[in-house]
This record gives C-alpha cells, structure tokens and sequence, in this order.
C-alpha cells in the first residue's frame, strides 16, 4: 500500500518534469518601465492570467481568490515575481458585497460591518457617491461598536481574511479621500447625534480617520505592499499613491503631486499613474498612452493605462512596454518650457539603457539628446517607433517617447563574437528589436574570437580572446595569461565558452577548435592549466566544433553542448561538466546536411533556463533554430533564401537587460 | 552392516530396479574409493610429512581440472537459441566512397515480447571512419535500451567508405538480454567523392603531348593521404606516382598525364591503400599535332584570362580555369583560322597557380588533342571603396541628417575592400584621402585586424602582410561631416582617393591599386543613396 501511495505522490512530480510550461522568469523586475494593471472586472477569463503576469504589479479584487483561485495562482506561477495587491476600499462598500457567496472574503467583510459604520446623514440615511456603493465613516468621530471604529476594524480584517490566503503580496486601498465633503456633500453626521457637522470639522476628522485607518493597516500587516487611491494626503504611510486619469485634469500639478509622494512613500516606492481613454475603448490612442507613461517615467513611477475608471478590466500591452530602459541614471530635469510653477515644460529623464521625453506643452518641440539613442522597432505607431538611430527628436504636443541607448560591443557580455563583425540582433522569433552595430574592441585584435565575461567572479570584466591557436586572458584586476589548449601546432580560430563547471568560485574556460582537427573539449582554468578535457565526436572527424556553456534545465548546474564544425552533420550533444554525455544528443537539421552546426547558449525566452542556439553550416539555407534543453524546438527562422558560403554562427547575450537574451548573427553591413 | 541388509531388505519389494542401481553404482565407487586408498598407500603414506594434506590437494585439483572440461564441453555442445523477434532496416541513401553518408538501422520488435538491453554492433567494411553516431557507438556497440513490442528504435552513423565501386557488405550484430542475432547486407557504392576525369577525353592524341586530367574532392571534408599511380609506361607529371597530402573540400587539382607508347592510358587514385577511381583511357598516338594551333598564354589574375591563338584550320578549344563559372571551370570554345585575343571574364582564384588551355578537333572516332598549353595565375589586386548610411540588411549605421543639412553633423561609414588575393602580398598599405571638411569620428571596425592610423590629411589602413586570402580583407571606418553654407546644394565628397600598395611576394613586384572618390550620393547604399545634397 505504501508503495502506490508513494508512486501516487511521486507521479504529478515526474508528469510535471516532462512537461513543463512556459515561466517568465524576465518578467517583474520592477524596472523602468514599471507597469500595475488594475484589473478591477468581475471576471478572469482563461487566456488572462498569461497576459497579467507580463505586468510588474497586478491589483485584484479581494474576492477573485475565491472565485477564480486557480488563475490567480496561474499568474504567479507564470512571473513569480509579479505583486498581487487585492482590492479593499478603504471607505467604501459595494451593495454586492452584501450578496456575496458567504465564505468569501467580500461578504465576510460586509457581515462585520454593524450600521454605525456606516456614513450617514444627520436623518440617519447611508450615503452613496458612486452607485451601489455605501460610503463608510472613516472619521475619528465614527461611533464605536465593540470598542471599534471602521477604521480600527478594516487593518485586522486585511490581516485574517486577505493576508491569510497566502497569494497576496499588499493591498490596494481605493477611496483613501482626503477630504470627504468634496465626496459627500457638507449634509454629513459623523458622530450619529442627528446634527450634521460643519464641513472643516468633517474634512479634519475625516483626515484624521483615514490616518489611522492606513496607519493601522499597516500595524496590523507591517510587511505588505499598500497603494492608496484618491489622496496624495497618505503617502508617508504607504508605499504609493495611485494617480487616476492622469492627466485628464493638466499635467503641472499632478505631476508634481506624484514626484512629491514618490518621495515620501516608504520603500519599496510604487505610486503609480494610470492614463485612460475616459471610458472610451481606445487601445490604439498611442498618443495618450505615451503622453502618460512617459510621466511616469521620468517620475520613476508604476504606469497602468486602460479604458478608465469604469474600464479597469483591460491587458492593453504597447512596444513601449517592451523596452527595457534600465533604472533611471540621474534625476528628471525639464529640457524646455518654463521652469517654474508647475507650467507644463518638456521633462526628459536619462536611463541605464535608455532616454524618456515628455511634451505637456501645446506644441511641438525639438530636442537634442544627450547622445546617440535609437527609436524602437515598433509594431503599433510605426511612424514614430521607426527604429531611428537619433541625437535628436521632435517630440509633439503633448506627446511622450520612450528611446533605447545605442547597442554597441560594450553590451556584448558572455558571449563570444568576431572582434569588428557587425552584429545583426534577433529576438527568439526572428524579428529585429534593434539595428546592428559593429562589434569592435580597440583592445582586442581584429578578427579574434572574443569572450567578456567576468571569469574571477571579482565583479569584474574579464576579457578571453583567441586568434590563431593562442589564447589571451586579460583579467579586470591587471591578471594576463597566454596559452595555447591546443598545442603549438594548432594555429586555427578556437571557440570560447565559460562559465562554473566544478563547485570553485572562479568560473572555467571550454575550448574547442573550430576546424582542421579532433572535436576536442578542453576545460582550463583562466591560468590555462587543462582541468578535463574529452572528445565530442570521433577522434576520426577532424572538422572542430563549437562549444557552448549553459544552466538548460535551470537547477543551477551547467552542461556543455557542442556542435560539430565542417563537414559534420548537425549532431549536438551536450554534456555534464565532467565529460558524462547529458540528455541525448540531437540532429538540429537534417541528417544529411554536411556543414556542421554552431551553437551558442542563453535564456531567450526569459524562462530562467538556458536554450541551445543553433546556426546552420556552410552551404545550406542560412538558418537558426532554438531548442530546450530536452531537444524540444522552441522556434526557428531563417536569414534568406540562398544558400549560405559561411554558415550561421551566433552569439547570444542579452545586451538590452530584460533578462531575455538576444541572438546576434554576424552579418555583412556592406 | 546390519543396516545396510534392513535397507536391501526394504528396497527388494517393489519392482526390485532401485536394488540393481544401488548395485552398480555402489560398486563402482567402492572401485573407485578402492583405487584411491590404494593409490594414497603406494605413493603417499610414508612417503611424505604430511601425506594426506598433499593427497587431498591433489584429489581437489584433479576435480578442479575435471569440473573445468566439463564446463567447456558443455558451453561447447550448447548452442544458444537464436534471437527471434527482431526486424533491421538498414536505410541508406546512395553511396559514394571518401564521402559522408548517413545510414540508418532501425531495429524493430515484430515479435509480441519486450526485448530488454538491446544493442547493435555495426560492422562496416576495413578502412571505414565513423564520423558521427547516434545514440554514441561506445564499445563497438550502439546501445538502444528496452524496446516495446512493435517498437522501432534507430542508430544512425555518418561515416566515409573507403572502397571501390561496386557492392559492400554491412554485417550487424543485434544482442539483448537472451542472445544474439546476426545479419548482413549488401549496398552498392555507385560513385566517389574524389573524381579524377581527363578535361577533354581523347581518342587520339599526339606523341609528347600532355593530357591534364582533374582530381577533384566532390566531398565536405578533406581527402588526406591521396596517391595516383600511372601505369608504366605513362607518367603523370613525369612521374610514376603523385602524393597529394590534402585535397581541400571541392578543390580540384590538374594533373598532366603523358601517354604512352602503348594507346592506353592507365591511371589508378587511391586512399587508405584502396583504389577509389580507375581510369583506362584507349587513345591513338598522332606523329604528327592534328590540331595545328599555337597558343601564347598570359599569366592570369584578377576579372579577366587572356591569351592569344594562332590557329591554321578550325578547331576547339578546351580552357580551364579555376575562375570560371562554367561546369567544370572549363568553357569549350570553337575557333576560326587565323590569328586573335581571347579574353574572358573569371573569378579571382586562390589555391591553384596555373591555368590550361587543351586544343582538339572532333572527329568521328573521337577528339583528337593537340598541344596543350599552361599559362600562371597571378593574384588580382583591387581595392575598393563605398560609403553608407544604411547596411545592406538596411539597418541604419550612420547618423544625424540625411539629405545632410548645413550646419548639422552627418555621420556616416567607409569601407574599404581589397579583393581576395591567391598568392602571398606583403606590406600591404591602404592610403585613404579623405576630403576637406570630412573627418573620422574614432569608431571603425576591423574583422580581419590590422590597424588604422592617420597621416597628413589621409588614413592609413595596415594591412601588413596577407596570404592567399579567398575572402578578401574588409576594413570600415566612420566619418562625419558637417556642411557649411558654401556646400548647400552641393553633393559633398567624403574620401578624395584610395591607393592601395603591396608587394606581390609570388612575382616579386610591387603592385598598386586605386580607387576613385566618393562623395555624399551613397550610390552603392540602397536605402540612403541619391540623398546627398545639402540643405
């Protein structure tokens, strides 16, 4: 009996190995641009929890754990660090709350509140601003009941019936008013004597309450994420504020209230814009949703953009968004216009990988960048994401841009490439993000093979190159060692791979030769000295091979995939770092092709686990195809139609930061 | 005693057979036991200390030594069961010998048994190179695990056969847990990877006259170790036998046969002490040239051969030359009498060092060869310059504004390109002035090395010494220019001239190389170009 008990706890574990899905490992970074959706509809259908989990913070109401639990966990399963927040008004509560399944969380909440929570007029009649929600009385002059108020009560419930369910990461505190006449009219009897209150005494005591009230909240829940709506007024207590219909309402003011409360939120920081359509579905208004997301960058805060405050439901997703700019480098400084009294200028802000622009003025402006940055490939406003390289733009009224820094050989980081060959750059589905540049290092020789890496693991670049048989480690700390792995009669290009292969510190070197003898691994320390070395194929096959280094199933150990050069077939086997052959080998192309294949390694599709790149050889159609580590083809595209005299040799880095590497193919730029 | 006889008694009711055994076998070991004791008391008892340690080791070892004879005969009468179960396809495509073929067993259960640790032992024809297996061949076998009834699961190999044409034999060798099976079959190799074939085949040729034959690797991979033998008393190269350590993948080399005085031309190519190609080639020996042509070859390099042909009747004219694009690198050409030039168009080449030109006539009984004449390949020497605002694949690569505008920086990139060379250039320099008011930004690239530096109002690309470089050499830099208001309307010019120098080491000469200007108009850059004048 033990024994099925144990192959029934031991199945699921094997059935989820051999199938495994798709995780966004790049995603929820929290980096620039920092996207929060709040996704407030009453539904989650089944194709959204894989387009919520692109965003960095994803708000839900409080009850879709209970109506749709499995999807929600769906979304943190695919972007583990995405933030839910879980929707709780902090003054106010929905009638439907009342005819709410009993155990879930919304009904459990609106069964506590006794009448004297609620806000009421001096005849004692609740009080509505939007439909069908009541207004509650978060005032310091609200009755108690039970030794409670309403803002005693709600940081306890947050703390048992929200918190307790262990999916959520924070709350989201909806109609946190700074003031509640502006709301709920002057007509107003907080204490519940039947005379109305006068409206300083109102708006003061209300301040008062809701104080307390997120004060407690966060007393009761000292380590979640809080973003409150509607008040700049409680942004020391909580770590952002939610900026609605930005900037509906002009673009001085608000924005200098978002600068203000990003910098008084506690760490971590997340106020947030949100930009809308006005309730209009518009996804194609580009303009707009530029115009706001670009504030929030230059801010440094989250960005939702969506049909409106009617229309929270939406996964609208923009090439902007996909444009890893990196943490801001510096602070936002206005370019052009007035400087003073919040009048609308041009604010611009530089990144680690990129440039933001923001025009609120009413014309357009022309601005000199302080540098070389490239537009984006876009897919939706072609004309303005062109995919121009700029030292300039003209940005129009009203109107944002999101630019990326140029690429050159200084991103090329731990992969190997051709000292001087213009790099083309590839996504996992063979589009273009960005131009090619020309990767050459002054101080490497033309034409060498060449590694950037930090070998040491010093936090230092380390530089490998090798050109006719000869090896050269240049080490960040001054360190330089020559060798040759494969002897002095070897004067052949050598393929360099590096990367942990015993459990030291340091990092080791995998050579291989790229032709004109023995597909020989040698594994060496920086110094050069041979730690293992073995053959890839036959002692027979004299043509090389390519070697590359990569974590392919993610359990934080490396394997070693070769490909064979020149007259070998496009047999890839990989290998454990000691040698022992890893998973079965595979034929990346047909059998019969006789132009080898070369093979570079890198996480592509940002799933935490490395893929085997692989280029065609010589006299076939000039291809790449990507592969998993269980030889499963993730895709594959080719780079024309005529058979290639070179073959396709890539290298893969991730030189924008995503987390996603790019392919880059060596191409001919005249 | 007394319970032996209660035992007879016992045993004799009944059918009275267990008494007759007991009889004969107790007998025989009473003979036995018998023999023993007295062996031990005539050679062992007093004889030696210890006798009866020594008589019993002797006894366990005349065992030991009966227990090993019967064992052997045993596992020499046994015949294991033949394997039963097992279905081999072996999938081939057609076969050439010297070159890579992939061959595919596949190994099936067609009986209704799981077959447990199945492997397959190939066993190819001597000489054979395993260039690659899948699953690995380790230990001669390829390991292919337990197989499912009507499962099909395959080795594939990639592997050169070094062997004549005509059929070989695979044999294999299927093993599992419960035996082994073993199998054959035939394939036909029906062609080589090296090919060795005369330019023009003759029927008759004329005495003293040389007959260029190419050897060529139709194969990927390099042919090493290679000998071709003339059969006495035709020579090749005026020699029996040429060694050709390493023939390139699709190189070909031409070879000049001498026939002999027997009309037979016998030429044998061999690798791995095999005869791969056979050539037999029956021909009449001429006293006299039946062509009637005289040929004046000039050394070749670069775009272009040429050669001049004094021709007193009619007659064909095979040419040869690694640059041409015709099959074969040979183009057939019919001639008038008389005297003229040909000249035609070719690739620059690398490897070979010479070119041929075979005149013949066609007659009835075949081509009759005249004299045939061999002219040098020299290396061509070119260098050229373009500018561009987008790379080919249309990525942008300059930068600033384009048309370009007064006042505004426009940047843009050189590059320079000297053309593939086939023979060794030393010192090889490549000046660069660049015009007036254009200046380098720092940024080039350099995928072959070398290094840039700049002089007086010029840069110079230093290109140092280059072998024979199938590839050519590239170098780029960056440029940028800033028009002034003199420039408007006006297309600008970027690099002034370009001389390239070098010392043909082959010929010993220098050689020099120029390139015209190039200006803002980009003609070479398809998305940028015709965008050069100044705003």
């Amino acid at each position: 009996m033990w024994r099925r008990r144990l192959s029934l706890l031991i199945l699921p574990i094997f059935i989820a190995a051999a199938f495994p899905t798709p995780t966004f490992a790049a995603r929820g970074k929290h980096e620039s641009p920092k996207l929060i959706n709040f996704f407030l509809g009453y539904e989650i259908k089944p194709d959204d929890p894989a387009k919520l989990a692109q965003w960095d913070i994803v708000v839900l109401d409080m009850d879709q754990t209970f109506q749709f639990p499995d999807r929600v966990r769906e979304i943190k399963r695919l972007n583990p660090n995405v933030q839910l927040l879980a929707y709780v008004s902090a003054s106010e509560v929905s009638e439907a709350r009342f005819r709410g399944h009993p155990s879930s969380p919304g009904a459990k909440l609106a069964s506590r509140i006794p009448e004297a929570w609620f806000l009421a007029r001096p005849d004692g009649s609740r009080i509505q601003w939007w439909a069908g929600n009541w207004i509650m009385n978060a005032s310091d002059r609200s009755p108690s009941v039970g030794g409670m108020q309403w803002n005693d009560f709600l940081g306890g419930f947050i703390r048992d019936e929200i918190m307790t369910q262990g999916i959520w990461d924070g709350v989201f505190l909806d109609a946190a008013y700074g003031e509640i006449t502006p709301v709920a009219g002057t007509n107003i009897d907080l204490d519940r004597n039947g005379i109305a209150d006068t409206a300083s005494v109102a708006d003061q005591s209300w301040r008062a309450g809701m104080t307390e009230l997120i004060r407690k909240v966060r007393e009761a829940n000292p380590d979640i994420w809080i973003i409150n709506n509607s008040s700049a007024a409680y942004s020391h207590l909580t770590n952002g504020t939610l900026f609605e219909n930005f900037p509906r309402d002009g673009f001085g003011w608000p924005f200098a209230e978002l600068r203000g409360a990003l910098a008084k939120n506690v760490s971590p920081k997340i106020s947030a814009i949100n930009t809308n359509t006005n309730n209009q579905e518009r996804p194609d208004d580009y303009r707009w949703m530029r115009y706001g997301l670009t504030s929030a960058l230059i801010a440094d805060g989250y960005y939702s953009f969506d049909a409106g405050d009617a229309g929270h439901h939406r996964t609208w997703w923009y090439d902007e968004y996909d444009a890893s700019i990196g943490p801001p480098r510096g602070q936002p400084r206005i370019v052009e216009g007035p400087t003073t009294n919040n009048r609308p200028a041009v604010w611009a802000r530089e990144f680690a990988r990129g440039y933001a622009v923001v025009n609120a003025t009413k014309r357009a402006e022309e601005i000199t960048l302080p540098g070389e940055f490239e537009k984006l490939r876009g897919t939706q406003d072609v004309l303005t994401n062109n995919g121009a390289i700029v030292t300039k733009v003209t940005v129009p009224a009203e109107d944002g841009l999101v630019l990326i820094r140029r690429s050159d050989v200084a991103e090329v980081r731990g992969a190997v490439f051709r000292n001087g060959s213009f790099l083309q750059v590839f996504d996992l589905q063979g589009r273009r993000p960005q131009n090619a540049f020309f990767a050459n290092r002054d101080d490497v020789p033309g034409g060498a093979n060449v590694l950037v890496s930090d070998i040491d693991r010093d936090n230092r670049d380390d530089v490998i190159f090798s050109q006719n048989g000869l090896v050269t480690v240049r080490l960040g700390n001054g360190g330089r060692y020559t060798f040759r792995p494969f002897g002095t009669g070897y004067r052949g290009d050598i393929e360099i791979a590096a990367g942990q292969t015993d459990r030291s510190t340091a990092w080791e070197l995998v050579f291989t030769p790229t032709a004109g003898r023995e597909a020989t691994v040698v594994v060496t320390d920086v110094r050069g000295r041979v730690l293992r070395s073995w053959l890839s194929y036959r002692a027979e096959f004299k043509g090389g091979a390519t070697v590359a280094i990569g974590d392919f199933n993610a359990d934080g150990l490396r394997e070693i995939v070769t490909g064979p050069g020149n007259g070998g077939g496009p047999h890839i086997r990989t290998f454990k770092t000691d040698s022992v052959p890893w998973r079965g080998a595979f034929f990346a192309y047909d059998a019969s092709e006789s132009g080898g294949a070369r093979v570079s390694a890198g996480d592509v599709n940002g799933d935490g686990a490395d893929e085997i790149v692989v280029g065609s050889g010589p006299r076939s159609i000039p291809r790449i195809r990507v592969y998993d580590g269980n030889a499963r083809l993730l895709s594959e595209f080719s780079l024309g139609s005529v058979a290639s005299a070179d073959g396709v040799t890539p290298a893969v880095a991730d030189i924008d930061g995503d987390g996603k590497a790019e392919i880059l193919i060596p191409g001919q730029p005249f | 005693m007394t319970k032996n006889k209660e035992q007879r008694a016992k045993g004799s009711s009944g059918t009275g057979l267990a008494e007759h055994a007991s009889t004969a076998s107790f007998t025989t070991s009473r003979a036995v036991t018998s023999h023993l004791r007295h062996r031990y008391r005539t050679r062992y008892h007093g004889q030696y200390q210890y006798a009866r340690m020594f008589f019993a080791f002797d006894l366990a070892l005349l065992g030991l030594a009966t227990f090993l004879v019967g064992m052997n005969v045993y596992l020499f009468t046994v015949i294991p069961a033949p394997l039963k179960g097992f279905r081999l396809d072996l999938v081939t495509p057609s076969i050439h010998s010297a070159a890579p073929v992939a061959l595919e067993a596949r190994v099936t259960v067609s009986g209704n048994e799981e077959k447990r640790e199945v492997r397959l032992v190939w066993e190819f024809p001597p000489g054979t190179e395993i260039l690659q297996s899948e699953p690995p061949i380790g230990q001669g076998n390829a390991y292919l695990g337990t197989l499912e009834p009507g499962e099909t699961a395959s080795s594939r190999v990639v592997v050169r056969l070094f062997q004549p044409q005509g059929d070989v034999s695979f044999r294999f060798r299927l093993r599992d847990a419960e035996g082994e099976i073993t199998g054959e079959t035939d394939r036909r190799i029906t062609g080589s990877g090296l090919r060795f074939e005369p330019l023009v085949s003759p029927a008759s040729v004329v005495r003293d006259a040389a007959v260029p034959y190419r050897l060529r690797n139709d194969t990927a991979l390099p042919l090493e170790g290679i000998t071709v033998r003339a059969v006495r008393p035709s020579s090749i190269e005026r020699l029996t036998e040429v060694r050709i350590s390493r023939l390139e993948p699709f190189e070909e080399r031409i070879l000049s046969v001498q026939p002999s005085a027997t009309s037979e031309i016998v030429l044998t190519a061999e690798m791995q002490g095999r005869d791969l190609v056979e050539r037999r080639e029956s021909y009449a020996l001429l006293q006299a040239d039946p062509v009637g042509v005289r040929l004046l070859l000039d050394p070749s390099g670069g775009n272009e051969l040429s050669f001049r042909v004094f021709a007193d009747r009619a007659a064909s004219l095979a040419v040869w030359h690694p640059g041409l694009s015709d099959e074969g690198h040979v183009r057939t050409l019919e001639i008038e009498p008389g005297e003229r030039e040909i000249r035609l168009p070719v690739q620059p080449t690398t490897r070979e060092t010479s070119w041929f030109v075979v005149p013949f006539v066609t007659r009835a009984e075949g081509n009759a060869l005249g004299t045939s004449a061999v002219g040098a390949l020299t290396t061509p020497f070119t260098i050229h310059a373009s500018a561009r605002y987008f790379a080919v694949s249309g990525d942008q690569i300059g930068i600033g504004p384009l048309p370009p505008r007064v006042g505004e920086s426009t940047k843009v990139w050189i590059g320079l390109k000297l053309a593939p060379t086939t023979s060794e250039l030393s010192d090889v320099r490549v000046r660069v002035v660049l015009a007036s008011g254009v200046g380098v930004t720092g940024r080039d690239a350099l995928p072959d090395g070398e290094s840039f530096s700049q002089t007086e109002g010029a840069l110079v690309w230093n290109v140092g010494t280059v072998p024979a470089d199938p590839d050519g050499r590239s170098a780029f830099f960056e440029v940028e220019l800033t028009p002034t208001d003199t420039q408007r309307d006006q297309v600008p010019v970027l690099v002034e001239s370009v001389l390239a120098e070098a010392l043909d080491v082959r010929i010993d000469t220098r050689r020099e190389a120029t390139f015209g200007s190039v200006d803002m108009n980009l003609s070479e850059d398809e998305f940028g170009k015709n965008l050069g004048r100044v705003k």
